[in-house]
């Protein structure tokens, strides 16, 4: 009991001499966690742009493309009807001569029954819709004005909302200062077009039926340019780049240049990022045999 | 000096405006993707009175060819938004877009007035808004012009025919391949027991209907092979104890032996041509291989070796040959030119005869392409056989199937289909199958007996 009493007290004064060199530690402050909010960007949108970006020419493309396009078809639609009848007159055999006999008649007595037709026909759709897309345009801001003039909260939001017209009226700043949401960066954009391959590749996967099952399919490449609408519809015919056009008496590159056409037609819409237009307005693509 | 500056600095500004136009388009290299059925909507053709049952049929038989070569997939009738379709009016494209079909074919069958059934058609392309432009022969010019319809006449009883003749021209126009539907398939029917089969030529339609016998069973049979000109058959047949090569002629039902050959002959195939017969012949315990001049009967040895060599098939151009030898210690394919002369071994060195098949296992049963660019075989390798393709210069060798028995491929006249007889599992008897060069679309061809050694026929006139 004598023996353990210093021992004891030895111990305790230990104990206490150390806690006061270890408890400091435990003063000191913690590091602060600041919680930051982020968002995800793809690194290519920051650093790897254009500087400057046109929004006034994108804008009203998707409207102003696509409508004459749907009307040259509609129009083309009743021209080809005749075009059919008459080439088979002479070219089908003896067999079906009988048919085509009748068949000018029939046509004649049902194309006006078709609805197709009939609606297509009328110019003035197509006439009237360009020159209401300007119309409204002028007159929503019209109407509205009418109708908002009282409220001044109103006008205050309208003021801003019309603050984007005031740099329309001076684009030649535009080379200079890019516009307020254009985004700032540097680079060639190799990135965004890594990203809009990569897009067009995978659509592309279901698309095109491979060259794997024709004989000798290195020779066998094709390359077609594209142009397509902001929408990623086709707006223009598919051109041949390579070969220009189907070899006669070649059937297997005929082949090979018939699944790149039908393809490149059958995938569209390509949904491509509409920021990135410029990159992908026109696009070459080569389909050829990785063996 | 000048002018090679002048040229020089041209040359440059060349250079750099073709890299600078360029550079100013995205360039993507597409080179994967999928083999998709493509997808046709092929209504039932329209019927002039009386023949609304066999407008029926036809345009079934015509669904279930495309079908077949699994190229196509046939919409569903059901889920057709345009009923009124006629072969003289354009279709309403969008009616068949929202379905997602890329083609249509509109079709009307009738009677001429001598009492043949005609069909006529035509192929839309739903996306192009179009119609498919199909080479038809001008009767007047004979020269060759597109149309925008097809029509055929036949009698009456052989509508079937019409009918693969249709589904051949949609398949021709749309994968730019030669048709193979409207063709014929000789093959062995095997019927009895084990002990006592008996083995019959028989012939079918290449869809399987029409199946029936041309030999009467009493001689056993076995490989046969169709001529260029789809009237003949070549085979051998054990007729007087002793296999022999015979000729059998389908129109007329004539055979004859083909060759008076001490010792044995088999493995007959036509040249490509259809002008002379190449086979093996075994003698003092030796093969090798033989070509016989149908016109004059004359014989040619090809190969003088002391190992077994037999299988011999042509190239479409008949220029060099393919063969089985086990010079090398174990089966394998080797190629030739057929006038014996040295060659260009792909394997290095020249020599008369190169080996083109270096992979573990026997190969055997070597045809050559109609196409040209494949050798299709049997392999038998760890217990299993496989149908397979080789390049002709022993690249790119792929198995396309594989059971307890595959054996005997040949191919469609087209070179883009083999059909060959399958085992699947040991005394379940021989059955006939074919696939695609892919390896895809492995089907059963039915049969009413047990089938063997399939040959198709060059397509029909």
């Amino acid at each position: 009991m004598i023996r353990g009493l210093p021992a004891s007290i030895l111990l305790h004064v230990g104990v206490i001499a150390s806690s006061y060199i270890v408890l400091p530690i435990f003063d000191q402050p913690l590091e602060q966690v600041v919680i930051v909010p982020i968002d995800l960007v793809s690194v290519s949108e920051v650093n790897n742009i254009a500087p400057v970006v046109r929004p006034a020419e994108i804008e009203p493309e998707p409207e102003s493309v696509p409508e004459p396009e749907e009307v040259e078809e509609l129009l083309d639609e009743p021209d080809v009807i005749p075009e059919e009848i008459a080439p088979e007159e002479d070219i089908v055999p003896p067999a079906a001569a009988e048919q085509e006999e009748a068949e000018p008649e029939v046509p004649e007595d049902v194309i006006p029954e078709e609805p197709e037709p009939e609606e297509e026909e009328p110019d003035p759709e197509p006439e009237p819709e360009p020159d209401k897309k300007p119309e409204p345009k002028e007159a929503e801001p019209d109407l509205l004005d009418d109708i908002l003039n009282d409220a001044n909260l109103f006008n205050r939001e309208r003021e801003t909302a019309k603050a984007p017209p005031p740099p329309t009226p001076e684009p030649e700043v535009e080379p200079d200062t890019p516009p307020p949401d254009a985004r700032r960066g540097v680079g060639d954009r190799t990135a965004n077009t890594a990203r809009i391959e990569s897009i067009v590749l995978s659509q592309m996967r279901t698309c095109w039926g491979t060259l794997e099952d024709l004989p000798e399919p290195e020779r066998l490449t094709v390359s077609v340019r594209v142009r397509l609408n902001t929408d990623g519809t086709l707006s223009d015919d598919v051109e041949l780049v390579k070969p220009r056009r189907a070899p006669i008496g070649d059937r297997y590159m005929s082949v090979a240049i018939d699944r790149a056409l039908r393809a490149v037609r059958t995938c569209q819409p390509y949904r491509l990022p509409v920021e990135d237009y410029e990159d992908w307005e026109e696009i070459v693509l080569n389909f050829r045999h990785d063996g | 000096m000048l002018r090679r500056l002048l040229v020089s600095f041209a040359l440059m500004i060349g250079l750099v405006g073709g890299l600078w136009s360029a550079g100013a388009q995205t360039i993507i290299d597409v080179t994967e993707g999928t083999i998709k059925p493509y997808p046709i909507a092929i209504p039932d053709f329209n019927a002039e009175p009386g023949t609304e049952e066999v407008a029926r049929q036809i345009s079934e038989v015509v669904r279930a060819d495309l079908v077949s070569t699994g190229l196509f997939a046939t919409g569903d009738p059901a889920a057709f938004i345009q009923k009124d379709l006629s072969i003289g009016l354009q279709p309403r494209f969008a009616d068949w877009r929202i379905i997602r079909q890329d083609g249509l074919v509109v079709g009307q069958v009738g009677r001429t007035p001598d009492g043949l059934l005609s069909v006529a058609f035509r192929i839309w392309d739903i996306n192009g808004g179009e119609v498919y432009r199909i080479p038809v022969e001008n009767r007047q010019t004979g020269r060759t012009e597109l149309a925008a319809g097809q029509s055929f006449t036949i009698a009456p009883d052989s509508w079937r025919r019409l009918a693969h003749k249709v589904a051949d021209t949609i398949y021709t126009r749309l994968t730019g391949e030669d048709g193979y539907l409207d063709t014929r398939i000789v093959y062995v029917a095997e019927t009895g027991p084990k002990t006592a089969r008996i083995k019959r030529l028989a012939i079918m339609d290449a869809d399987g209907a029409n199946q029936r016998f041309l030999t009467e069973g009493r001689n056993q049979v076995l490989t046969p092979r169709f001529s260029t000109s789809d009237q003949e058959i070549t085979y051998m047949s054990f007729e007087g104890g002793r296999p022999r090569v015979y000729l059998f002629n389908i129109q007329n039902g004539r055979q004859e032996v083909l060759g008076n050959f001490p010792g044995m002959t088999f493995a007959p195939r036509f040249s490509p041509d259809g002008r002379s017969v190449i086979m093996s012949q075994a003698q003092n315990g030796n093969t090798d291989l033989f070509l016989m001049d149908l016109r004059n009967r004359q014989t040619r040895r090809l190969t003088d070796h002391p190992a077994i060599d037999t299988s011999p098939s042509m190239s479409p151009d008949g220029s060099q040959l393919v063969f089985t030898s086990d010079r090398g210690g174990s089966p394998q394919l080797y190629i030739m030119n057929t006038d014996g002369s040295p060659l260009s071994c792909p394997s290095g060195g020249r020599d008369t005869a190169c080996r083109i098949t270096f992979g573990r296992g026997n190969y055997s049963t070597p045809v050559w392409s109609p196409r040209g660019d494949l050798v299709a075989f049997t392999k038998q390798t760890r217990g299993k056989f496989h149908i397979g393709v080789i390049g002709t210069d022993g690249e790119g060798e792929r198995l396309l199937s594989e059971a307890y028995l595959d054996e005997g491929p040949a191919w469609s006249p087209n070179g883009r289909v083999i059909t060959f007889f399958r085992e699947a599992r040991p005394g379940s008897g021989p059955k006939l199958w074919s696939v695609d060069l892919t390896g895809r679309n492995l089907r059963q061809i039915v049969t009413s007996t047990d089938a063997s050694d399939p040959a198709w026929s060059p397509l029909l006139d």
